[in-house]
């Protein structure tokens, strides 16, 4: 899946005149995610607190300053869409670009905020914790 | 044309009663959108509350607000009228024999637990044993786990049938002299089966044993008479018989409770102490430990009130139309599984799942068309496995629900089955 600003994804979502609208659009993106082989879906890698399951690892890329590259996968479509939209932002940046980044408030630009406050059915919140803290894992670790 | 029949209750003009009801969600006036309806099919999880649940509160902490059985002053003599006022009336709806008898606590679960730790701890041993069953909400199967855990005692469990019901003919293979306690549910919080409270109670007795009905799911919605269950323990929260939250009831025989230790100890529930030691005092008081929920309390006795005005024969009927309603609509509709017994043995709890659809896709569609359901395992996760599912779409009704928010509900399923599944 590409890398997209906020101001794309922003722009995407302004186009959405509802919310059954901006969800078929989440749908969309989740459906251009990156497969993730079955020997990740790990209990490791699954993100607690989604009641679907969504898995997450990351890669360091070659090269300096080295970049994390991130890889998901969800059982639940919504899920998947929201994972694939969270990558699709901090997705081959450094930990420090990533943990500089205020991803509740992009959600909460893009008007997606109800999907992380709802954290308990989607898990958008988790999520993000998840891709915070294995940011930070690798930014101390350097 | 024959003319529509006639409902056993008026939800138009009860809803009137309930301004939470009455409000569309997901506007987005910058865009012109002015959302869409609220349709609450959630009241499993929570029940609304009626303006008359409301002001009782409001006139409380306006009017008579003080601490109960304590100050010796006008307003304390006020509030203590109130709470034991309420008392009597949970007394009267249960009835119960005596007022003594009724436990406020702070609902379902910290009744149960109340139980667990007090009788659990005092009267059980190792080797005792305590039959459960495999509907049963967390609430009604963890403290049971704990004791077992703590006192070396062993749990049966009472399997579910085919049919959605539980399998009562094969207790009495599960009860024997060591049979302490029987613990069910009169109401499964996720299939809405009706359980057969005083046979299973009338089987228990024949070796003994004691019984805790969970009734959390069926004292809002049907008529309770502990007398003629038969049993020994009853538990219920205020939340879900549209009253407030942080106030619930146990209800136990007088004899039994009189027999039993304080589970909490401190202000309130003694009735004397020294430096090394106390006596506990007389029921209810020696089980209700500290300041109690006094708001609540009263509030819990305004929601009584209002259904007993309403009547729970005519909300019990009611929600049987709603249920029928429900699985017509639902059950017409190819992929969608809906889980429990048939009609006659089901109560107002619809769950169901959406051949390749995950249930919290399901939720957030009838989410974003107003439709409040809930999605997941509902607290009852042993019961989601002996059904093979990791989840369910729970919807649940109460007397304001209408037949008009369950059509919607089927078309918002539609819209689902439309954005998600049937793809590869």
């Amino acid at each position: 899946m590409k890398t997209m600003t906020v101001a794309e994804l922003a722009s995407e979502f302004d186009d959405c005149w509802d919310e059954t609208e901006r969800l078929k659009l989440i749908l969309e993106l989740g459906r251009g995610l990156d497969p993730l082989a079955d020997e990740f879906k790990t209990e490791e890698n699954r993100v607690l607190g989604c009641q679907s399951n969504v898995w997450v690892v990351s890669n360091v890329t070659s090269g300096v300053p080295e970049r994390l590259h991130f890889d998901a996968a969800s059982d639940g479509e919504t899920a998947r869409g929201l994972i694939a939209i969270l990558l699709s932002l901090v997705n081959d940046k450094t930990p420090a670009e990533i943990l500089a980044l205020d991803l509740d408030g992009i959600f909460k630009q893009l008007e997606l905020a109800r999907y992380v406050t709802r954290s308990r059915s989607n898990g958008l919140a988790s999520m993000i914790n998840r891709v915070r803290d294995l940011a930070q894992q690798r930014h101390l670790a350097n | 044309m024959s003319a529509p029949p006639t409902l056993p209750l008026d939800p138009v003009l009860l809803r009137a009663d309930f301004p939470i009801l009455h409000q569309r969600v997901y506007a987005n006036p910058r865009r012109g959108n002015e959302g869409v309806r609220l349709a609450y099919l959630d009241n499993g999880a929570t029940t609304q509350h009626p303006r008359q649940v409301v002001q009782s509160m409001v006139d409380c902490y306006e009017r008579t607000y003080s601490n109960v059985h304590r100050g010796a002053h006008y307003l304390s003599a006020q509030s203590t009228d109130a709470v034991n006022a309420a008392r009597e009336k949970v007394q009267r709806f249960l009835n119960a024999p005596r007022a003594e008898e009724v436990i406020f606590t702070r609902g379902t679960t910290e009744s149960i637990n109340l139980v667990a730790r007090s009788w659990g701890d005092a009267f059980c041993q190792a080797g005792d044993e305590i039959v459960v069953t495999e509907i049963e909400h967390h609430a009604n199967l963890v403290p049971w786990q704990q004791l077992a855990e703590r006192k070396g005692v062993k749990l049966r469990h009472l399997r579910l049938g085919d049919d959605g019901q539980l399998d009562v003919p094969s207790l009495p293979s599960l009860l024997n002299e060591r049979t302490r306690l029987v613990a069910f549910t009169a109401v499964s919080n996720v299939l809405g089966t009706i359980t057969p409270v005083a046979e299973i109670v009338a089987q228990a007795k024949r070796v003994g044993a004691l019984t805790l009905v969970d009734a959390a799911q069926s004292v809002p919605h049907m008529r309770t008479d502990v007398q003629s269950w038969g049993c020994d323990f009853v538990a219920f929260s205020g939340h879900k018989m549209i009253g407030p939250t942080g106030v619930g009831v146990l209800w136990g025989r007088y004899d039994l409770l009189d027999s039993m230790p304080p589970f909490l100890g401190g202000g309130g529930m003694i009735d004397r102490v020294w430096l090394d030691r106390f006596t506990p005092g007389e029921l209810p008081h020696r089980f209700e430990a500290g300041t109690p929920a006094i708001a609540e309390i009263i509030g819990l006795g305004a929601a009584i009130d209002y259904l007993n005005h309403v009547g729970l024969d005519a909300i019990h009927a009611y929600e049987q139309i709603l249920t029928a309603k429900a699985h017509e609509v639902l059950g017409a509709l190819p992929g969608v599984t809906i889980w429990g017994p048939s009609l006659e043995h089901k109560a107002g709890i619809v769950s169901f799942s959406v051949a390749d659809v995950h249930p919290s896709d399901v939720a957030n569609v009838l989410d974003l068309a107003g439709i409040a359901v809930r999605a997941g395992h509902h607290c009852a996760m042993p019961l989601h496995d002996r059904l093979g599912i990791p989840a369910s779409t729970r919807a649940s009704f109460y007397f304001y629900n209408t037949t008009e928010e369950i059509e919607r509900l089927g078309e918002a399923v539609v819209r689902a089955q439309e954005m998600f599944g049937r793809k590869s």
